[in-house]
């Protein structure tokens, strides 16, 4: 179990999160300077919160009534940096060692075990200098875990690696997570990677946490306009109710079908840009005339933007951003085409 | 004329004695500073840092205050019947007085240069504060403090005005090359000086030199065969 309560003034705002979960594997997803950094350093008691609590199972680490700070090395905790902070003076097998308590012998056995575990054996007596950037992630997690910590705390591992390595080195903390039987947080501001890693997602902007909740709920319908956007949602706009299931959308000028209920009188709607389909005919509910205004392709995907109300004389402002494989681009022929936002995949979020 | 060559003794026993002291004394000052971040820090920084820009006679005389035989240090150590004034043990503290704030001030910037998370890491793989300065700090900013070591060494060997000052120049106790050096030039005796000063180019010039090439190794070792 994992109960956390931690307020801190930082210089350019205020860390305020409350957490209290029994999951055992939990994403942390944020853009950069939100604070979720700060997060697990405040749990590794690397920075010192100003106020609040921090328990894991029956073990208190900090407590700012009870004047309970644990040292950092009393803590527990295994910390995987972004850089993956390997000792470079030190052999692979001396990293691991490190962190192993016992007698010589002891260490070096269990070292060599978790060498062989994390496919180490010919590298074992390289410097952190003469191995890949996959191989020193390896090594920093057989490093952590030879601590047998309580809580794996991960700060962003995969964003100092090559993208074709990062897909690989993603599978492998897969497996790594499943075999750890503590609790473990995992930063990143990729949404893809959380989704991928995690089942339960908190969402931190602005130092809080907005929302914490499974991953599959939170894509579909996230609570506010900031964690919309930091799951990815391009389309969000003012809304007003109209009845129990239609809203006035204030930015695009239209009316469009929920198939939630719309709970409040005004808030926002939000369309991801790879679920807007494009169609022949304008036939049924939520279906709009477009025109394009701009176009973005990229490898396998092509980002096309377009307005509702006809094609903009001088700017180049757009209502819409969809997103589509380019077969479904082939379906688009002239300027102007039809779409439709499928109700069941436009979200309503109270302000 | 037989030549003197007990200089030369004096000198490397002062030296060396010197350097061990201010390695240490500079490596634990240094860390501690580095992560002392209260509101004296500037000043302690300057205090430590002070005697690199003094004047060589104004060190000697502080020197001479604090370790003379009316000195707080020099009536202390008599109470042991030890007199530091005029000895080759005021050599060495003239030298460490004067050397320390360039091993401090180098090694605190190697100390500076070292990734934190790697110090975070060792913490939080459960090492204590001194495992973390001398198994993780103090070899991670080896290449600066090997630096600073020769640099010591040869700002030691080199002392002369405070020397000159607190230990005095007796032959066979506290003539030091570079003193040597100075009275042979001031009696007329030039070939005695041009031998000293050809021996103090060389050590000195040796000393910077293998420091490179050991650095230059150490560096090889540790990357080398993948880049």
């Amino acid at each position: 179990m994992l109960d956390l309560k931690i307020e801190k003034k930082l210089a350019d705002f205020n860390l305020s999160m409350q957490l209290k979960t029994d999951e055992k594997l939990i994403g942390i997803l944020g853009s950069s300077g939100s604070g979720k950094s700060m997060l697990l350093k405040c749990i590794a008691g690397l920075v010192k919160p100003d106020n609040g609590r921090i328990q894991i199972d029956q073990d208190i680490l900090y407590d700012a009534d009870q004047k309970i700070d644990l040292p950092i090395r009393k803590r527990r905790v295994g910390f995987l940096f972004q850089n993956y902070a390997l000792f470079p003076n030190m052999t692979v097998v001396e990293n691991i060692c490190f962190g192993i308590d016992g007698e010589k012998e002891k260490k070096h056995e269990q070292a060599m075990n978790l060498i062989e575990k994390y496919y180490l054996t010919e590298i074992k007596d390289r410097y952190p200098g003469q191995i890949s950037g996959g191989q020193q992630q390896r090594v920093a997690l057989a490093r952590a875990i030879a601590s047998k910590p309580e809580i794996m705390l991960l700060d962003e591992p995969f964003s100092a690696l090559d993208v074709h390595l990062r897909n690989r080195m993603i599978h492998e903390m897969q497996l790594f997570l499943k075999d750890f039987d503590g609790i473990a947080l995992f930063v990143t501001h990729n949404m893809e990677e959380a989704y991928q890693l995690c089942d339960h997602i908190a969402v931190v902007a602005d130092g809080g946490i907005e929302s914490f909740q499974d991953k599959k709920e939170l894509f579909k319908s996230p609570g506010s306009v900031s964690t919309a956007q930091i799951t990815g949602c391009k389309n969000v706009s003012a809304a007003k109710k109209k009845d129990e299931q239609h809203v006035f959308v204030v930015d695009w000028g239209v009316t469009l079908k929920l198939a939630a209920k719309v709970s409040c009188e005004s808030g926002f709607v939000g369309m991801r840009a790879n679920q807007i389909k494009v169609i022949d005919q304008p036939e049924g509910e939520n279906c709009l005339k477009v025109w394009m205004v701009d176009e973005a392709e990229t490898l396998f995907k092509t980002s096309v933007f377009v307005r509702i109300d006809g094609i903009p004389l001088k700017d180049k402002d757009y209502h819409l951003h969809l997103i589509m494989v380019y077969e479904e681009r082939k379906r688009i022929l002239g300027n102007d085409f039809f779409i439709r936002l499928p109700a069941e995949s436009l979200f309503f979020m109270e302000e | 004329m037989g030549f003197d060559l007990t200089p030369a003794y004096i000198s490397l026993k002062v030296t060396l004695t010197a350097t061990l002291i201010i390695f240490f004394l500079g490596l634990l000052i240094a860390w501690w500073m580095t992560n002392y971040n209260g509101r004296f820090k500037l000043v302690i920084d300057g205090v430590l840092t002070l005697p690199l820009v003094l004047p060589p006679t104004v060190a000697g005389f502080i020197l001479l205050v604090l370790i003379g035989k009316n000195g707080p240090v020099g009536q202390f150590m008599s109470l042991f019947g030890v007199n530091i004034i005029f000895s080759w043990y005021a050599a060495v503290i003239a030298s460490v007085f004067v050397a320390f704030p360039l091993m401090y001030r180098t090694v605190m910037g190697a100390f500076e240069q070292i990734d934190h998370n790697i110090l975070s890491a060792a913490r939080t793989l459960g090492a204590s504060e001194w495992t973390v300065f001398w198994k993780i700090a103090v070899p991670a900013a080896r290449p600066g403090i090997a630096a600073a070591t020769a640099l010591t060494f040869a700002r030691c060997l080199g002392e002369f005005g405070a020397t000159l000052m607190v230990a005095g120049n007796i032959p066979g106790k506290t003539t030091t090359i570079p003193l040597a050096i100075y009275f042979a030039t001031q009696s007329n005796n030039m070939e005695v000086a041009v031998i000293w000063v050809a021996i103090i180019m060389v050590i000195s010039l040796t000393v910077l030199i293998v420091m490179n090439y050991w650095e230059a190794h150490q560096k090889k070792l540790r990357k080398g065969a993948s880049d």
